[in-house]
């Protein structure tokens, strides 16, 4: 630096020069025509140059390109003008060495009035470390924020006093903003929905004060710029400044709004089948290749009474012992890939037989082998079967019946009505037997008496019930032809039940063996009961088979009194039921799933025909649409259940 | 005056029976096998008050025997006396004006029944 000669105190120009000589910056002066006239050794370090290639040439050398060729504008300028640029100022800008490489310098540029001259000095600092580092610094805080952008979670840096300081591209997109519009707010009244901002606030604030452990996992939703919610999990971590003290929280947090989604999606799948799969009737067991189940259905439970929990893991031939015979067709399932189907499996439980439907389907999922057993249990279809195929052969028996009648009745006829004439003709009745007697020399009272005592009289009886009992047993099975002259009209259940009692007590062949007035009749009807569109005459016989049978029953099954039949009515659904329970001597299983056949009877011979409940049976199912069923326990007594539709009874 | 009675019926052992039931009751009855007897019967000039048909007959059937008996004998009743469960009074009978003709169904166990309906048609 120079100074002027004519200042107060002149210095020593021999210490001027030594600070000039030994300054750290570069020092370079040059007159109002930019010409050089002191480049001190620092000077000539930074650009290169010894001081005697520069000195006298004018400074613009040690600029690039534009200050090269713009200086002397600039200088003009300011000379003019008084604009300044640099003087006076200091500034960043670019030198040339003499090598050609272009260096960052701070220039500072002061104007000196020497004399009559006006000089300027500029103070040269070199920036070049410094840029470097910069240039280091910034390079890898862009590579840093391309890693944050990449990074497929959200990232947030979020300062001590709950602003945020760093949001990364991610972050940007889930919340809806330019990094802009996040940095620098509140963290939590911004983006923290208001349900649960103070809530995550505390969770922020025990974070931050370091007191705590706070979570290094949670979960939360964070509000985004169009007012929705997304569900963000979050891992966090403290940032600590060089004292250790927490200054803000760096989180990572992924959006998991749509996994969330799924998940529940799955669950709520998984719980709809798993329902549908429980109220399906059939018992559905999965097994592994092992044969160990894997799936237990409501049905398998209820069939076995072992609950799921247990049931998963174990072996299907322990669980299911009376399908055993299964695994084999598992076996065969699997290795063909193809289901296998065994129709009316026959299996023994508890004593009775029982059939079963049984399907294994093969399982292949993600190579793991396993199939599913599906177990319908037929038995109540089969049963209707069975009946069916009874009341098919009953019709075709009513048909024949309806064809022979004609034919039977004709010497059912001659054997009856012989025995009538007969009989008439040994009765003092007529006057023609009694005449016919005397011309014969005998009286018909010794005829008789001859009679009775030959028992001949009682063979005659015996003609005449054998004969009225196949009239009986043709009309029964005429029954179940399908009468063309079916009367279908309401009727009340009540009314048809008392004719039903009346009749029952005057029977005559019923009274021989028994008073019915020695059953109590129990009566419940319901009053709430419409009329039934029934044929009534059927109904009626119907009934009065059922009622007729529990009195024979009691009369005959040696069950002291008190007798009693109990006549129920209800409506059920869109029909009615009606019991007809009696407290007789009840029968056993094997009886109860033959009452309906047909020729079935556990009466005394020539006292039922063997034909009454299955022409019941085929009045209620076939002619009525209806159902009739019966249960009973040995000793305790019997209860015939008849349903009718209320409006049913397609006329056969 | 007891009733005159035409029996026809196919089966002689009831035609045995009926007739001698009848005749115990006091009536006169002519027992004949089939439809055509009984046209031969009228035609010869009996009458009767009352006629007891079958309807399942070999040759004519009762129906039309019924129908053909009237155009003889205006006056003269029927009972139908028939095996077959699903026979109804067709409604061309009743049209003849002649009364509702009496169904009985076989087989008969009491001939009673039999001779109150002959007594009760005799007399319309």
């Amino acid at each position: 630096m120079a100074t002027s000669p004519t200042s107060a105190e002149p210095l020593d120009s021999s210490l001027l020069n030594a600070l000039v000589t030994h300054a750290a910056d570069g020092i370079i002066t040059i007159d109002a025509e930019g010409t050089v006239r002191l480049f001190n050794p620092a000077a000539e370090r930074l650009f290169g140059y010894r001081a005697e290639e520069v000195m006298g040439r004018n400074v613009s050398m040690l600029m690039p390109e534009p200050y090269h060729s713009e200086h002397d504008g600039y200088m003009r300028r300011y000379l003019e003008t008084g604009e300044r640029r640099i003087i006076g100022i200091g500034r960043e800008v670019s030198g040339r060495r003499k090598d050609g490489a272009v260096i960052p310098i701070y220039l500072s540029v002061a104007e000196v009035d020497w004399g009559e001259q006006r000089l300027f000095a500029g103070i040269v600092h070199d920036l070049s470390e410094r840029k470097q580092a910069l240039d280091h610094l910034r390079r890898e805080r862009d590579r840093v924020q391309r890693y944050l952008d990449i990074a497929g979670a959200m990232i947030v840096a979020i300062d001590a006093d709950q602003t945020v300081s760093l949001v990364n591209r991610r972050g940007c997109e889930i919340l809806g903003c330019t990094a802009p519009d996040i940095v620098g707010k509140n963290w939590f009244d911004h983006f923290i929905p208001q349900a649960v901002r103070e809530e995550t606030r505390d969770i922020f604030r025990h974070l931050v004060s370091g007191d705590v452990d706070g979570p290094e996992y949670y979960e939360n939703s964070v509000l985004t710029h169009g007012g929705g919610a997304r569900t963000i999990a979050w891992h966090n971590a403290l940032v600590k400044d060089d004292a250790g003290r927490v200054v803000g929280t760096l989180s990572s947090g992924e959006d998991v709004t749509d996994l969330k989604h799924a998940m529940s999606e799955i669950q709520r799948m998984r719980s709809y089948l798993k329902n549908i799969i429980d109220s399906m009737p059939s018992l559905l067991v999965g097994v592994n290749a092992d044969g160990l189940i894997t799936e237990w259905n409501q049905g398998a439970q209820q069939v076995t009474g072992v609950e799921a929990s247990d049931a998963l893991g174990r072996s299907f031939a322990e669980l299911l012992p009376h399908l055993s015979s299964q695994l084999d067709g598992m076996r065969e399932a699997m290795q063909r890939h193809e289901p296998v189907r065994t129709e009316r499996l026959a299996t023994e439980s508890k004593g009775e037989v029982r059939y079963s439907d049984v399907v294994v389907y093969p399982l292949i999922a993600d190579g793991a082998v396993g199939a599913v057993i599906r177990v319908d249990d037929i038995t109540s279809r089969v049963r209707i079967e069975q009946m069916m195929v009874q009341t098919e052969k009953m019709m075709s028996v009513g048909g024949l019946a309806a064809g022979m009648a004609h034919e039977i009745n004709n010497p059912l006829s001659a054997v009856l009505q012989g025995c009538q004439n007969i009989l008439r003709r040994l009765s003092a009745g007529l006057p023609a037997n009694n005449q016919t007697a005397q011309a014969l020399g005998v009286s018909l009272d010794t005829i008789n008496a001859y009679l009775e005592q030959r028992g001949i009289l009682g063979f005659l009886e015996g003609i005449r019930e054998a004969g009225s009992r196949a009239t009986r047993i043709v009309s029964d099975m005429l029954a179940f032809s399908r009468r063309s002259d079916t009367q279908f009209a309401p009727a009340s259940l009540e009314e048809m039940l008392e004719t039903v009692v009346r009749l029952v007590s005057s029977d005559y062949d019923l009274r021989k063996k028994y008073d019915f007035r020695r059953i109590e009749i129990e009566r419940d009807y319901d009053p709430r009961l419409g009329e039934v569109y029934c044929d009534r005459i059927e109904i009626e016989q119907v009934f009065l088979n059922v009622v007729k049978n529990a009195a024979q029953a009691m009369a005959g099954g040696g069950k002291p009194p008190p007798h009693r039949i109990a006549l129920r009515t209800r409506e059920e659904g869109n029909g009615v039921r009606v019991e007809i329970e009696d407290n007789g001597p009840g029968m056993d299983e094997e009886t109860c799933k033959r009452v309906f056949e047909p020729f079935f009877t556990t009466k005394p011979v020539g006292l039922g025909t063997g034909l009454g409940l299955s022409v019941s049976y085929f009045i209620v199912t076939e002619h009525h649409g209806g159902s009739i069923s019966v249960s009973s326990t040995p000793g305790q007594g019997t209860c015939f259940t008849i349903r009718l539709p209320q409006r049913g009874g397609v006329p056969a | 005056m007891s009733p005159r009675v035409l029996l026809v019926d196919d089966e002689p052992l009831v035609v045995r029976n009926v007739k001698a039931f009848l005749e115990d009751e006091g009536m006169e009855v002519d027992g004949v096998g089939s439809a055509e007897e009984a046209l031969a019967r009228v035609r010869d000039g009996a009458a009767y008050d009352v006629c007891i048909m079958d309807l399942r007959l070999p040759g004519m059937d009762g129906n039309l025997a019924v129908h053909t008996l009237h155009r003889l004998q205006p006056a003269l009743r029927f009972i139908i006396h028939t095996g077959s469960t699903s026979y109804a009074i067709p409604d061309e009978l009743r049209a003849l004006g002649i009364g509702e003709p009496q169904l009985l169904r076989k087989p008969l166990a009491d001939m009673e029944l039999l001779a109150d309906a002959v007594r009760a048609v005799a007399r319309r």
